[in-house]
């Protein structure tokens, strides 16, 4: 009989070594491995450790965030004078802006104390907004002429602008002045920006140059003696939010403000949200270790944590009334079918 | 698939493709004459590209897949200013893949390339300046004269002049043709007989006229003009490329067709590209998110359509300079839709994973280079063959097979005769124990005791172990004489021919069926040794004949011999003793030889017909042997009428049968033997498991109805409490329609007569089915009734019937059929396919299925390897879900986001964070559970094969699970998206420092490549240790990309929106304490959806999972090696005798071989006159001749 060598057209195989593969626990698939079983037990247990986890972390953080004191005036309505109706009109005339409000202190306010300013309906994430904005430009004093996606805010006749682009060019522009009992209150507006911003996005001996020379200002201008670095309202604007609903930081009150206080505040509403119907807040803010007033946070821990003890308590109830024993062989489909037939 | 049967049909049934008009005209041994007509080289290229082409060829072959296509378009797109992404997040991927699947490309023809040259380098010898010099293959023209030695393989086409072989004649094998073993003989005209050697082959000089190259196997025609000589050429004289010479000293030939050209190249197809089912399904799924993401981007471009306006002065859309501004220019609002769609797709294109491919096509590559290739359990000792994987597009396939076709020979058997045991006188010789008897006892709990007996004699076709015949023992048996005649028999009435020295080690017997050569080994090793043939003479060395230790050579007269064919099922041989007596000894199946016995000895029929029942239920095929002594006168009587019968002109085969019938009768009944058709190690018992895997095993054989039978008996797939369905075209009224030689009424009767059939049996199973308990069914057709049943009318009907039947053997079935077969489940049933083949004839089977395996070496154990695979499957497609599981939160997340980003198409996430996620940061672990995780262990998926049946039914990737998967993630995507958004708002430090929308992204990112490592950790069954490597590593490395990223700057300019972003999250506790909550609230659903699924629908593996959480799997495989490593010495002797057991009704007959009649050849209509008779007196003038030579 001779060999059937079907399917080998190779006459020259004689000369072959074993081919027998090696051994190894790699290719035979037996790594050591352990094999966890999501047994009830497990996964009550696990539910539990949840439970114990982000019940305290949830009590820590909501009691944070209910320390935090927080005062917020919407005054964008209100600033305008009754006798102008169209807002847009009075925002863009040359009218005085100035415009008083009153904040009561409830609650005891200790230093520092953070004025925000939040704005409504504000886009900053818009594709065409975010990509307005050159880095080079803002860090570099040699690259003034770099203003690659600035447009339409890159130059002015020809002129680069230094910042250039949407975002510099709609920075905010209205100003809080605080007092309380005629005594004025100093709003602390050095370091308000990220550090890292300071120290490595802006330039110190990059200085604005032909800003809002435009036909239509979009919002404020900059002292061109200053450098980047130092203009810390625009590197806080320049920082651009994620959701069209944010606030950005004004300055710091370095002053406890005691509890039946009237703030009384001085303001230039000068930026115009009324052609997109924006709302304008100020905010007065204490923080805690976790950052400002935020609910949020502690109410998820907390009812994720409920949850997750709620159902640890119903596996565990129907573990006990409805047991499955473990490695029921009788669930098996092959045994489910034999006993259906 | 279907397109591909066409193909099929062309190779097979040698339907000649349409030839290139006119002929070609060769001139022989002349190399110039023959350049005018740039005839190609003998070299053969399979490879699919080459150096040049490879790029261009590899590129287009890529791009023909949808999802590539997809991802080059989104790419152009991205490089547009539309686009919100920079070019970079789809480029990278793109290339990525690309590079993948360029690189396994090349690898996978550079091993095709490798095996080329290999062929094309084997030596041949030329005829050049009357000598033979040896040149390689490659080298060969149309042409040339070669020589081809003893065993060595042709070269191309030859057109055959001349052999060592006095008559011009030599032998050849063409079972890499078509699997068939049994020798063919050629024959050269006789005009060129003498050109053997060197000096007078340089005188030949002839002209060949012949056919263009074609495909088709059986037909040749041709003409050889010599010496002014038309000689017509016939497919005799023709040796086709891959052949090999037997039996031959060598032989001469001119090269006709070379390299591409020759036939059985031109039959070579190319290998369809199969794609497996579930690729099939995620292309469905990919089209589900690709409508998803149109319908989103629809959503969105509404959305920013509506959203410009003029009143958002800050966004300057007023601005009339610019060119940009066209997608956001409020007073063309169609123009901003439009654009922003292109935008939006940009953005969203990686909703479509394209690191899915990456990973798929990273885990398929392992999976079959590594772990299939290289398992050792799946590597065969004996022939040095491990597993091959010879594409990595279908491992997961392997997983939901259903219906499992397979060839007999060479792959259930051996096709390995061996005499196993034989009943003399009443009397049973033999302690071996068959496969089948193990089964059964295994099955019965009862332990086999082994019992080798150290003095047994084992070689190839003799496996019988009995120290009562061993010898000269049986002189002392009961009945010395009956054994003496029982040996002679098997010594002389056969029709093998002995080759090599003769000697009883060195002999090596040459017999158109190996049951023959069984048979004679079997004589040898009792001492009765056949060692020479001339074609009147017999020779048999007898040893303890006459007496104890004497050892005499005996030749005994051949006067006549009454072949075997199919209707006489016994073969006869007339003979006479040296000393003068007359014996005719006849051998054949039970009932043929029971009919002619002479009246009387009743008991030993009796006890005998017992004996050949145990033996067929053992799965033996078993022969009955009879003798007659003769009167010379009446001898010479009937040798009257032979030699009349045989001279005849007209029905010579009938009236040699007739005059057969006349001396046939009045036998002796000497004994039986019993041969095991030797089945591959352990198929029985596989077969029993892939059972009871819910796979449905049938049998496709080209063998006879009988055999086949014996054979599924055998290997246990029908046994007697099985309800049989015979459709048979053997019956006596089918027969008689024939006889009158009307084709169309032929073709008629059996068409009804099979309908008939069909329609009774369909009946019969739904009456069965109706009154339960039904008994299994079982369904044995045959070739020509398939023939009908597979028309279209019947089809329906046959299916049925056979869908309803545990097991279905088809024999006597074409290899078309086989396909035809294959593909009737396929398409009809839509049930996934497996062909498995050993030989050219199963080609096509294993094509038209959805998974083809080929056996190679001479055995396999593809069978076992098939339920191995099944665990690699089911890994393969957890992972799947993981892998598509886990791209939706992060696309979708970004969906949110552009709600509140006023449609504008801003991008969430940073470029770079975006087109590394897949690739990098989550790729790792989710490629790791594709190679590591496992359900269960690959002993307990041995031991519960029901556990396939999850595979079968698919339910892992049921669209009702991908669902719940798409709603974890919508889920997920929600909690990431306004979890993390909640910081916008109030300041997060002590500070009073407000987060950007950088840093609320870098926090979403960092959060989503925790939760999603956390994920695929939480989803794994078993977990390695580089399952910690690579998910902490991902973890790790995306904090050391991020600070590193944050860190750097470039000249390059860009935006650079991250820059010390992390620092700054860093900073904050308020970063730490998302970091808890986002992935565990993310994750919770999971975990509930995992243990409510777990404790209330647990799936099958789960539950084995349970039973066995104690043990340590990997002793277990280890062990299932050692057991299969020990079990290998099968002589097992027990108390097998004391085995309650069902007497078959199967006596088991078989004696016959494709090479009595070739099947193939004769459906072509041509008729190959070799019967082997012929053979044997050829050979035996032959090897006589070089005697006297020598």
């Amino acid at each position: 009989m001779a060999t059937n060598s079907a399917g080998s057209n190779d006459p020259t195989v004689n000369r072959r070594q074993t081919k027998r593969p090696k051994y190894s626990k790699f290719t035979q698939q037996e790594l050591p491995a352990c094999k966890p079983i999501l047994t009830p037990q497990a996964v009550i247990s696990a539910f539990l450790i949840v439970t114990a986890i982000f019940i305290p972390i949830g009590v820590a953080s909501l009691i944070a965030s209910r320390d935090v004191v927080e005062i917020v005036d919407r005054y964008e309505a209100a600033c305008v004078p009754s006798n102008w109706t169209d807002k847009i009109a009075y925002i863009q005339s040359g009218a005085d802006k100035t415009c008083k409000r009153e904040l009561h202190v409830e609650k005891r306010m200790k230093s520092p104390i953070y004025v925000y300013y939040q704005l409504d309906n504000f886009y900053q994430n818009h594709r065409r907004y975010v990509k307005s904005r050159n880095d080079e430009q803002l860090r570099d004093a040699g690259k003034g002429n770099s203003t690659s996606g600035c447009d339409p805010e890159s130059n002015v006749d020809g002129v680069p602008i230094v910042p250039c682009g949407l975002i510099a060019w709609s920075m905010f522009n209205d100003t809080y002045s605080f007092s309380r009992n005629n005594n004025n209150v100093t709003v602390n507006k050095k370091g308000i920006s990220w550090k890292s911003d300071r120290d490595h996005k802006f330039g110190s001996d990059v200085f604005p140059k032909n800003f809002q020379n435009g036909t239509i200002k979009g919002g404020a201008s900059l002292n061109e003696t200053i450098p980047l670095s130092q203009q810390e309202d625009l590197i806080v604007w320049m920082r651009t939010a994620a959701l069209p609903t944010f606030r950005k930081l004004y300055g710091k009150i370095e002053v406890d403000l005691e509890k039946g206080d009237v703030i009384n505040v001085v303001l230039q509403n000068n930026y115009n949200t009324y052609s997109f119907s924006g709302k304008k807040k100020l905010v007065l803010s204490t923080t805690s270790w976790l950052g400002g007033k935020n609910d949020f946070l502690g109410i998820a821990y907390l009812s994720v944590g409920g949850l997750s003890f709620f159902l640890a308590m119903a596996f565990a109830i129907v573990y006990f009334v409805k047991p499955r024993q473990l490695g029921d062989p009788s669930y098996l489909s092959w045994n489910r079918n034999a006993a259906g037939q | 698939m279907n397109q591909h049967i066409p193909s099929s049909r062309n190779f097979r049934l040698g339907r000649v493709k349409p030839q290139a008009p006119g002929n070609r005209t060769i001139f022989c041994n002349d190399r110039q004459a023959n350049h005018v007509a740039r005839f190609k080289g003998n070299s053969i290229s399979t490879t699919k590209y080459n150096f040049f082409t490879f790029l261009p060829k590899g590129l287009f072959e890529q791009f023909r897949r949808v999802a590539n296509l997809y991802f080059l378009t989104i790419s152009i797109l991205s490089t547009t200013p539309i686009s919100p992404v920079s070019p970079i997040t789809n480029v990278l991927p793109l290339s990525m893949v690309l590079l993948l699947s360029l690189i396994k490309e090349a690898f996978e023809d550079w091993k095709r390339f490798q095996n080329d040259m290999a062929i094309n380098n084997n030596r041949v010898h030329v005829l050049q300046d009357k000598e033979w010099v040896s040149i390689p293959w490659k080298k060969l023209q149309v042409g040339d004269i070669v020589k081809v030695k003893q065993d060595g393989f042709i070269p191309a086409d030859l057109l055959f002049l001349a052999s060592t072989n006095v008559d011009g004649v030599c032998y050849i094998e063409t079972a890499n043709l078509d699997g068939e073993t049994n020798l063919k003989i050629r024959k050269a005209l006789e005009k060129t007989w003498d050109y053997v050697t060197p000096e007078k082959a340089s005188e030949f000089k002839g002209e060949i006229q012949c056919e263009q190259p074609n495909n088709s196997l059986y037909t040749f025609t041709g003409n050889l003009i010599i010496q002014d000589q038309t000689i017509p050429l016939s497919p005799n004289q023709l040796l086709l490329r891959g052949c090999s010479l037997r039996n031959t000293g060598h032989i001469v030939g001119v090269v006709i067709f070379t390299g591409h050209e020759t036939k059985v190249m031109m039959n070579a197809m190319n290998v369809p590209s199969k794609r497996s089912t579930l690729e099939r399904k995620l292309d469905k799924l990919i089209l589900t998110l690709f409508a998803t993401l149109f319908t989103m981007c629809f959503i969105g471009a509404v959305g920013s359509s509506i959203f410009v306006n003029t009143k958002y002065f800050y966004l300057h859309l007023d601005s009339t300079e610019e060119d940009g501004l066209a997608q956001f220019n409020p007073g063309n609002r169609i123009g901003v839709f439009l654009l922003t769609m292109f935008t939006l797709i940009t953005l969203y294109s990686t909703i479509i994973p394209i690191s899915l491919y990456v990973s798929i096509e990273m885990i398929k590559f392992i999976q079959s280079t590594k772990f299939i290739n290289n398992d050792l359990h799946m590597y065969h000792h004996e022939t040095n063959t491990p597993a091959l994987a010879r594409t990595s597009n279908l491992n997961e396939e392997l997983g939901q097979v259903e219906y499992i076709f397979s060839d007999k020979t060479g792959t259930l058997t051996r096709n390995l005769m061996e005499f196993f045991k034989c009943s003399i006188r009443g009397e049973v010789y033999g302690n071996g124990v068959t496969e089948i008897e193990k089964g059964i006892a295994e099955r019965r709990g009862i332990k086999l005791e082994e019992n080798i007996s150290p003095n047994a004699v084992r070689e190839r076709g003799f496996n019988f172990d009995d120290a009562r015949l061993m010898g000269g023992a049986w002189r002392n048996e009961p009945n010395p004489d009956s054994c003496k005649e029982f040996f002679r028999c098997l010594a002389i009435c056969h029709t093998v021919l002995p080759e090599g020295d003769e000697f009883p080690e060195k002999i090596r017997y040459q017999a158109a069926s190996p049951d023959e050569a069984a048979l004679v080994i079997a004589a040898k090793n009792f001492g009765f040794f056949f060692y020479r043939r001339t074609p009147t003479m017999i020779y048999v060395r007898e040893s303890h004949a006459e007496k104890m230790d004497i050892i005499q050579d005996v030749s005994y007269e051949i006067l006549n011999v009454l072949e075997f064919n199919s209707t006489r099922k016994r073969q006869s041989v007339v003979c006479r003793y040296p000393n003068g007596r007359l014996v005719l000894y006849c051998k054949g199946a039970d009932n043929v030889i029971y009919e002619r016995l002479v009246d009387g000895s009743n008991d030993i029929k009796t006890v005998t017909r017992e004996h050949l029942e145990q033996f067929g239920s053992a799965g033996l095929r078993t022969l009955c042997l009879a003798y007659k002594e003769l009167h010379p006168d009446v001898y010479e009587n009937w040798n009257k009428k032979f030699l009349h019968a045989k001279s005849s002109l007209s029905d010579r085969e009938k009236k040699l049968d007739e005059v057969a019938e006349l001396i046939e009768n009045d036998l002796i009944l000497i004994g039986s033997t019993a041969i095991e058709d030797k089945l591959q190690d352990g198929v029985p018992a596989c077969i029993d498991t892939l059972q009871r895997a819910g796979i449905k095993i049938w049998v496709l054989t080209g063998d006879k109805i009988e055999t086949a039978i014996n054979i599924a008996y055998a290997c246990n797939l029908i046994n007697n409490e099985m309800k049989q369905f015979i459709i048979s075209s053997e019956t006596d009224a089918i027969r008689e329609v024939e006889e009158r030689g009307d084709q169309v009424e032929i073709a008629r009767f059996i068409r009804e007569e099979v309908k008939k059939e069909l329609t009774k049996c369909l009946e019969e199973v739904r009456s069965y089915f109706s009154s339960p308990p039904a008994p299994n069914l079982a369904l044995v057709i045959d070739g020509k009734c398939l023939m009908y049943a597979l028309d279209p009318s019947l089809r329906v009907i046959l299916l049925n019937l056979s869908l309803n039947c545990h097991s279905v053997v088809c024999c006597r079935v074409s290899p078309l059929q086989k396909a035809q077969v294959t593909a009737l489940v396929k398409n009809g049933a839509r049930k996934i396919t497996l062909g498995i083949g050993d030989g050219a004839n199963d080609v096509s089977m294993i094509q038209a299925a959805h998974v083809g395996v080929g056996i190679s070496g001479m055995e396999g154990m593809q069978a076992v390897m098939a339920s191995d695979f099944a665990i690699a499957q089911f890994r393969y497609l957890v992972d799947l879900l993981l892998v598509h599981g886990r791209w939706s939160y992060l696309r979708i997340c970004q969906f949110w986001f552009n709600f509140q980003t006023g449609f504008s198409g801003q991008r969430f996430y940073d470029d770079w964070f975006q087109s590394l996620y897949n690739v990098i940061f989550t790729a790792l672990p989710v490629i790791m559970v594709g190679l590591y995780d496992k359900d269960v262990s690959a002993s307990l998926s041995m031991k519960y094969p029901e556990l396939y049946m999850e595979g079968i039914r698919n339910s892992f990737f049921k669209w009702r699970v991908v669902a719940i998967r798409a709603f974890l993630s919508v889920y997920q995507s929600l909690v990431f998206f306004y979890f993390v958004s909640s910081s916008n708002l109030s300041a997060k430090n002590s500070e009073g420092k407000i987060f950007g929308l950088w840093d609320v992204s870098t926090m979403a990112f960092t959060c989503v490549v925790i939760t999603v490592n956390f994920r695929l950790l939480m989803n794994s069954n078993s977990i390695t240790r580089w399952h910690y490597i690579s998910v902490g590593g991902s973890i790790l490395g995306w904090f050391i990309f991020v600070f590193i990223y944050s860190w750097i700057r470039t000249r390059y300019d860009r935006q650079e929106n991250v820059y010390f972003v992390i620092y700054v999250l860093m900073s904050t506790p308020y970063f730490y304490i998302m970091l808890i909550l986002v992935p565990i609230a993310a994750l919770f659903c999971d975990f509930v959806y995992l243990g409510v699924q777990r404790w209330f629908f647990p799936y099958d593996y789960q539950i084995i999972q349970e039973l066995h959480r104690h043990e340590n799997d990997d002793s277990g495989r280890a062990q299932r090696l050692e057991i299969w490593n020990q079990s290998q010495p099968e002589e097992t002797t027990l108390e097998i005798s004391e085995l309650p057991r069902a007497i078959s009704k199967n006596t088991g007959f078989a004696f016959d071989s494709p090479g009595y009649e070739s099947f193939f050849a004769t459906q072509l209509g041509v008729h190959t006159s070799q019967n082997a008779w012929d053979v044997a007196k050829r050979a035996s003038v032959r090897s006589q001749d070089i005697e006297q030579k020598e």
